[in-house]
Order: C-alpha cells, then structure tokens, then sequence
C-alpha cells in the first residue's frame, strides 16, 4: 500500500470515529429517534434509493456499452479490414467503410497532394492503374468504427473535407478528439480489478485510411513541390 | 414464583431484538457516515482514459468502494462497541447466558450489516442521481443493476469487518496489549489470505466466468473466516468471569 492510500485510510478512519463519536453524543440528548423512527427512517431512506435507482434506469444514456456479440461482430469486421490492407488486397476493402469517394479526371501528368499535417491521423495508400486508357484518380476515404473502452465513439470522429480540383488533392487536418464522460457502476472495483476492466481494455480500435487509385503515369508530389512516387 | 422453559432459539430471538432496539442510533450513524462517504467522493471513486493524440476518451468512475471502505470501518468500530465490557453487562439486563448473549449479539451484527448493505446501496443511488441531475451538461454512462455477486461480496466483507471488531472488542476485556497486537495479526493476515490468486486464462468468457467464480469464492471465504474468528469469540467470552455488579 502506498502513502497516499495509508493516509486516505488514516482519513477514512478518522471521519467516521468523530461521526460515531458525534451521534453518540448528540443521540444521547436528543430523545426523538425511538426505535420505532429510526425503523421508518431507513424503511424511507431505502425506498428513496430504489427510487433513485429506477428515475436512473429511465434516464437517457449518453453513452452506451456495446454489447459482447455486437462488439465482436465490429470487432471481426475491423479485423477482416486490416487482413485486406496487410495483403494489399484493396480491392477487397469493405466497402461499407466508405465514408466518402471522389473520381477525377486527370488534367495533367502531375498530381499534387495537399494534405500536409504532422498529425494526419490517418494511412495514405497510393496505388498505381497499370491500364494506359484510364485517366481517372480514384480517392476514397475509409473509416473502421471506432472504439473505445467498449464504446462505439465513431459519431465523435470528424468527416473529412476532400476536394480534387485542377489536378490537386486537398483534405483538411482532422483535429483531435478528446471525450470525458461519467461512468456510474455499482460496483466493487478495488475487490475486483479482475471483472470487465482488461476486456475494456483490449476492446479499443479503429482506422482511418486514405485511398487513392493513379494512373502509373501520373508523378505525385506534396504541396511543397517534393516528389512522393 | 413460576419456572418457565426457554429455549436458546426464543432467548436469542428476544434478545436480537431488545438489541436492535437498544442500539438503533448506529443505523443513523451508518447512514450519516454513508452521507459524508458520498459527499467526499462527488468527484469519482476513480479515472482512467484510454487512446492517443487522434482521440482520447477519459472516463471518471462512480463506484461502490468509497461506501464499502466507510461502511466497513463503520461496521468494525460498531461492533467492537457491542463487545464492549459495558455493552456486555447491559446484556445481562434481560435473562441470558454468556452462549445466548453472543449469539445474539453476533446476530444482531449481522442484521447491521445487512442493513448496512442496502443503505449504502441507497446512498450510492441518491447521490448518483442528484449529482447526474446536477451535472447535465456532462456526458454520462449509468449502469443502474447491481450484480448479485456485488452484493453478497459487498454484505461477506462487512461480515469479515464486524467479526474482526467483535473479536477485537471482545479481546480488549482481556489483556489489552496482548490482545491488540494478536488482533491487527489476525486482521493483516486475514487480508492477506483474502487477496485473490490470478490464474492463466485462456479466453474472454473463461476470463468471465473465472471472474464471477473468483468473486464468490472470495465471498464464501470471508463468510468462512468469519465464522472461524466468531467461533474462537465466543469461546473466549465464554470463558470471562461473570461481573458482579
């Protein structure tokens, strides 16, 4: 155990030796708490936290929990995703993570991409259409749903703005996102570390990614000029 | 004069609730405590957060630790308190033997404890909701049901608290440096003992269930290790002089 816990311990126990101590003494004098009122009192007292517990449960949720076979099937989709990406099998990316697509037609030989951020937050893939006939740049956006701590926080992520004009790329820096919320569980933590907290733990994914289709002949470059394939 | 023949069952039961009756205050004590447990932790019996620079989501968690820590300390003063050399010869006030009397006060403990339960169960609601009332602009995750192995590990831990406190109450009669030293040993060790053993666990279900398995077990344990120490108390206090008065 270490100091800060042996001192809320030593604070602990000394709160509630005064409050014993305090209703010993006032309890002595004050002759309105019969045995029969103190019955009432707590008969009342736990009704009010039943009550409680029920205006709780009908209360909205803000945030929801997702549920252990819901989780796995995100979970498995997600996976399946990566799977294709790791074997440069784009053309078996899940389509219903499209968030957005665009399809241009290329002007010149060179194609600027203007998404300079140090922190971009998402994977760029570039791949090249080997067919001389086709001049389209394909550019599509996907996104996994992502989760954290066994919530579904994907409504929090921020769309991209894409455009794809004049034979230049540009997609706004996503910014971070940052939420807090409260979470009310009964029940007992420091005795079980063990429950649900490491499965939570492990349930935390999602990607963005940044498809692009060129054709072969078409140079690449960032804003500043510099050749990228 | 008329000889009447009491059974230890309608001597303990009689007694149980004279008991309950005399020492009603301390339910508004555990309360009151209960109260002050909530108020202190308004913030969060804890925080944790979980992402990167992309996104990151902090969590501030309501649990049930700070009432079972205050309850449980509540719980050990209360109940050395019944051990007490005073409250002791207040059970004699009523037609007793040292067996009954015990009993009965061991009884009477844990009908507080079961009290003490459902309370802090109340407290943690009430508070839970006035504060979600008071905070709507905040973002909130509320799981109202509580477990039934929460609860029975919850009313188990009490029980281990309020045995210690009667065996320590009752020891303190005794020679008080002796005894205390050999009592906070028995406490330390019992926690010890309590301290549940991590095992390989292959899957998230086996990870699950072994969870729900360990915390029963705990349960049981300390529903074991209560009864021991109780046990050994009521020896000992069978074995004080009878006070004159």
């Amino acid at each position: 155990m270490n100091t800060i816990l042996w001192i809320s311990f030593i604070t602990t126990v000394c709160i509630v030796v005064v409050v014993i101590w305090l209703a010993r003494k006032l309890l002595a004098n004050v002759k309105i708490w019969t045995p029969k009122r103190v019955g009432v009192f707590i008969t009342a007292y736990i009704v009010a936290g039943v009550t409680a517990m029920i205006v709780l449960a009908t209360m909205e949720q803000d945030v929801v929990i997702l549920a252990e076979e819901e989780l796995n099937t995100i979970s498995e989709g997600a996976h399946a995703f990566r799977e294709a990406l790791n074997k440069a099998a784009y053309n078996e990316l899940d389509e219903q993570y499209i968030k957005q697509s665009l399809v241009y037609e290329m002007q010149g030989d060179t194609l600027t991409l203007d998404i300079v951020s140090e922190e971009k937050f998402y994977d760029i893939i570039i791949e090249r259409n080997r067919d001389p006939e086709v001049r389209e740049v394909v550019v599509k956006y996907y996104e996994t749903p992502h989760v954290r701590l066994g919530m579904d926080v994907s409504s929090y992520m921020e769309q991209p703005i894409m455009q794809l004009e004049n034979d230049i790329f540009y997609m706004k820096p996503f910014g971070n996102v940052e939420i807090k919320y409260n979470q009310i569980n009964p029940t007992i933590q420091i005795a079980d570390h063990l429950v649900a907290n490491e499965s939570f733990q492990r349930d935390s994914f999602g990607m963005r990614i940044l498809y692009l289709n060129v054709p072969a002949d078409v140079h690449i470059i960032n804003s500043s000029g510099i050749y990228i394939r | 004069m008329s000889l009447n023949d009491v059974s230890i069952m309608q001597n303990v039961k009689k007694q149980v609730r004279w008991k309950l009756s005399s020492y009603s205050s301390v339910f508004l004590t555990i309360i009151v405590v209960q109260i002050i447990a909530s108020l202190l932790f308004l913030n969060g019996t804890g925080q944790m957060s979980s992402g990167n620079d992309e996104l990151r989501v902090e969590i501030r968690s309501y649990s049930l630790d700070s009432m079972l820590m205050f309850s449980m300390i509540t719980v050990f003063i209360i109940s050395s308190m019944l051990a007490s050399k005073h409250m002791m010869e207040e059970n004699f006030s009523i037609v007793t033997t040292r067996l009954t009397a015990s009993i009965s006060t061991i009884v009477a403990q844990l009908i507080i404890c079961v009290i003490t339960t459902c309370t802090a169960l109340s407290s943690f609601y009430i508070f839970t909701l006035i504060m979600r009332l008071n905070n709507s602009e905040e973002q909130f995750l509320v799981q109202t049901a509580v477990e039934v192995e929460t609860l029975f590990l919850f009313f188990s831990l009490l029980v281990v608290l309020s045995a210690a406190g009667f065996f320590v109450g009752s020891f303190l009669q005794m020679n008080r440096w002796i005894i205390a030293i050999i009592g906070v040993g028995v406490i330390i060790g019992l926690f010890i003992y309590l301290v549940p053993s991590y095992e390989t666990i292959s899957s998230q279900d086996e990870e699950a269930i072994a969870a729900n398995t360990r915390v029963w077990l705990t349960s049981l344990k300390c529903l074991g290790i209560s009864a021991v120490i109780y046990a050994v108390t009521i020896y000992i206090r069978n074995q004080q002089e009878v006070s004159r008065r």
